[in-house]
């Protein structure tokens, strides 16, 4: 039976303050085949922050692939940060999907920040003030191009990643009045249309580990605040794709 | 069935809910709307009868097929108005 084996992390706001956050690289090469990290990278989203967890980047013994969260929007230097990140040898997706091949497993990756508004049955619609239209657009679009690249990918397994949270299970234990700000059903329902095998966000510190989608997608909450340690891992065992916590 | 397919049955009450709202005929944004087998139930309230009416016509435009069971209710507002002494 083959297994791949993703590490994944997400909300590990590097600052110029930090240390290494990732464990060490020993730790990643023996454990996992690629890393995966679900946004909120710096802490104020500032180039020189991201030079400072480029440098573990830069190090890692697998191939790393990233999306940025709404910290690294902070300091409207989002492009530059992606920039860091790109030249440190990661994948930086927004809205776009890249292809990691593990042995002969082909490994679709899909992802996006993504983006608020809520969950079926209480959330927000494009209705009203032109700023709620615009901000339902925003996580619409950021849904759209991940359904479009998760369907593009011809791949053995296909990944969903995203900052924001795309199911309300993994939210538990979060405020249930701040929901429509981390994460909205768009996303989920991308995920589900484009038939993804496993999803993976971040941004909700005290949620919950572990749900799926209204589809049966198993989503994975890997904010590291709620994980406590530098990944996690994740078997994806490729004959019947199922997965396992590592 | 693909997963397209089976996204679009499992979401459908989420794109009649925005449907309604969008909808001149209807409008209203205190609608909730939850699929059961092959019946779409809503429920709410609405301003009019006319908007209330106007709810099957738009559910049957996007999901034909479907049995649908409108209990949504119309506001109701009494004739004269309640008074409230506040004392700080």
């Amino acid at each position: 039976m083959t297994a791949v084996r993703i590490a994944a992390v997400g909300d590990v706001h590097v600052g110029v303050d930090s240390g290494r956050v990732l464990g060490r690289p020993e730790q990643l090469a023996t454990t996992a085949d690629l890393l995966l990290v679900a946004g909120d990278l710096t802490r104020h989203g500032t180039p020189d922050e991201a030079r400072v967890l480029a440098e573990e980047i830069g190090s890692a013994p697998v191939p790393v692939v990233m999306v940025l969260g709404n910290h690294d929007y902070e300091a409207d230097a989002a492009d530059e940060v992606r920039a860091v990140f790109e030249a440190a040898g990661a994948t930086v997706l927004d809205g776009d999907a890249t292809v990691v091949e593990v042995g002969a497993v082909r490994v679709g990756i899909a992802g996006t920040p993504g983006f608020g508004g809520g969950f079926r049955g209480a959330s927000c619609s494009e209705f009203g003030e032109p700023m709620m239209k615009q901000f339902v657009r925003r996580t619409r679009s950021m849904a759209d191009a991940l359904c479009h690249s998760l369907t593009g990918l011809d791949t053995d397994v296909r990944i969903a990643m995203t900052h924001y949270s795309p199911i309300e299970a993994t939210l538990e234990g979060e405020r249930l009045e701040i929901y429509p700000f981390l994460g909205s059903y768009l996303l989920a329902e991308a995920i589900d249309t484009g038939g993804a095998h496993l999803a993976l966000h971040g941004h909700a510190h005290r949620g919950a580990r572990a749900g799926c989608t209204p589809c049966g997608v198993p989503v994975r909450n890997v904010a590291q605040p709620l994980i406590g340690r530098p990944f996690t891992v994740l078997r994806v065992e490729t004959d019947d794709l199922e997965v396992l916590e590592g | 069935m693909t997963h397209a397919d089976r996204a679009e049955e499992r979401y459908l009450p989420e794109h009649l809910h925005e449907a309604l709202l969008a909808d001149d005929r209807v409008g209203e944004q205190d609608l909730h709307v939850h699929a059961d087998q092959h019946c779409i139930h809503v429920t709410g309230t609405v301003a009019t009868a006319a908007r209330r009416d106007a709810i099957i016509a738009v559910v049957t435009e996007l999901a034909p097929g479907w049995e649908i069971c409108n209990d949504v209710d119309i506001l109701h507002v009494v004739a004269d108005p309640d008074v409230e002494d506040v004392t700080g």
